[in-house]
């Protein structure tokens, strides 16, 4: 059995260690902070359980960084994590007084929230092309419950009869960042069909447009294809465009979880680590399907 | 005014002073892969080959996503370099 792993070395827009800009980049000034600063730090995260996965985490533990979701466990300094916040936070955080140290916000995240903003302000009703369940929804939502207005979550087409506006009644449509292309594009034109005042921004990243074509072209290579990964977002989008190409896909969150009866008369597998997956467990799983073959 | 020399393209362009490469470029109609412009996706990575001095400043912005793309030292993000002097460009293209 061939193993052949996704190639992300040298794709503009991701890091060499694959993971996504935003969370290496997250990592980054949380160090350089502990560094400068040298005193414990706290990250208020939408995911507390998810922070630190990306790398080591005794390292993290070590430099004084903790993650939370409760602003009660903050003494008196935070840094917003990748995720970002929803603005209802970021006002309790500033009526208690609590220092901002740093925003390590995903700088797409913010970019998304800025068009929401702008939708929003310009009397749009906000659309989102998104998981329901994805964490970010949160954010969104505070961000339109705090400008008075309402947010339509659309993750299918199907969701589009959803929308209670009449045809004239102007859209914002946004998209959660780690959104494929194709199905962005699948939505617009239904949503083109249904509505004349569309407002469209783009805010998938860099990764989801990089890192999404790398899985249909493996996938389409091999006769299976693992993706591991544990992130709402990306994990779960790679595994949908991976199953647009192929029936045997297996979504594992470590080496582990690997069962070598998925693989029975497989001649190859392609494996590709997610946005928040570290080179090791993607290297450990390679090595692993190697010595089954 | 100053001239950047883009390679491989071998093309040499005349910019005002305090043009980003970025935008030196685009107006005289050559693409350079780019997602954001302000400092953040990293796609516009270009290796200065000569006459960095005569580049802006790098701002804290484009210092964090440097080392988040484990670029080298003469690199330099081609919507946050500001040209003020001539100064010699490497367009650097995926290789994956």
């Amino acid at each position: 059995m061939k193993v052949i792993r996704g190639n992300l070395k040298g794709k503009k827009g991701i890091p060499r260690n694959g993971l996504c800009l935003g969370v290496h980049r997250a990592g980054i000034i949380e160090r350089r902070l502990a560094k400068k600063l040298n005193r414990p730090l706290t990250i208020w995260s939408l995911r507390p359980d998810n922070e630190f996965l990306a790398y080591d985490k005794a390292d993290f533990q070590d430099r004084g960084l903790s993650a939370t979701d409760n602003l009660d466990e903050i003494d008196d300094a935070l840094i917003f994590g990748v995720r970002g916040a929803p603005p209802q936070v970021r006002e309790e955080a500033a009526k208690r007084g609590l220092e901002i140290v740093a925003d390590a916000t995903c700088p797409y995240v913010v970019e998304q929230e800025e068009a929401a903003v702008k939708f929003l302000e310009l009397g749009l009703n906000l659309v989102m092309l998104s998981d329901p369940n994805h964490h970010g929804i949160p954010r969104i939502r505070g961000i339109a419950e705090k400008l008075g207005r309402p947010l339509f979550i659309v993750p299918t087409v199907a969701e589009i009869e959803d929308i209670n506006l009449t045809r004239n009644e102007p859209i914002g449509v946004i998209v959660q960042t780690t959104f494929w292309i194709e199905s962005y594009k699948e939505i617009i034109g239904a949503l083109l069909d249904r509505f004349a005042d569309v407002h469209i921004r783009n805010t998938a990243c860099i990764d989801s447009l990089q890192r999404l074509p790398v899985v249909v072209e493996l996938a389409r290579a091999t006769d299976a294809i693992v993706i591991v990964g544990w992130t709402e977002g990306m994990t779960t989008r790679m595994v949908e465009t991976a199953k647009s190409c192929t029936d045997k896909v297996f979504e594992i969150k470590h080496p582990d979880d690997l069962d070598p009866a998925w693989f029975r008369g497989a001649q190859s597998v392609g494996v590709i680590g997610a946005n928040e997956t570290p080179e090791w467990m993607v290297e450990e799983t390679v090595n692993r399907l190697e010595a089954l073959a | 005014m100053p001239k950047i020399t883009l390679i491989p393209l071998n093309r040499v362009i005349e910019v005002a002073a305090g043009t980003t490469i970025l935008v030196g470029a685009t107006r005289q109609g050559i693409a350079i892969t780019h997602d954001c412009t302000e400092g953040i996706c990293g796609t516009d990575i270009a290796r200065i080959t000569a006459g960095a001095e005569n580049l802006s400043a790098k701002t804290e912005t484009e210092d964090i996503t440097l080392e988040t793309m484990d670029a080298g030292p003469d690199d330099r993000l081609c919507c946050m370099a500001k040209v003020l002097g001539d100064v010699t460009v490497e367009i650097i293209e995926e290789d994956g």
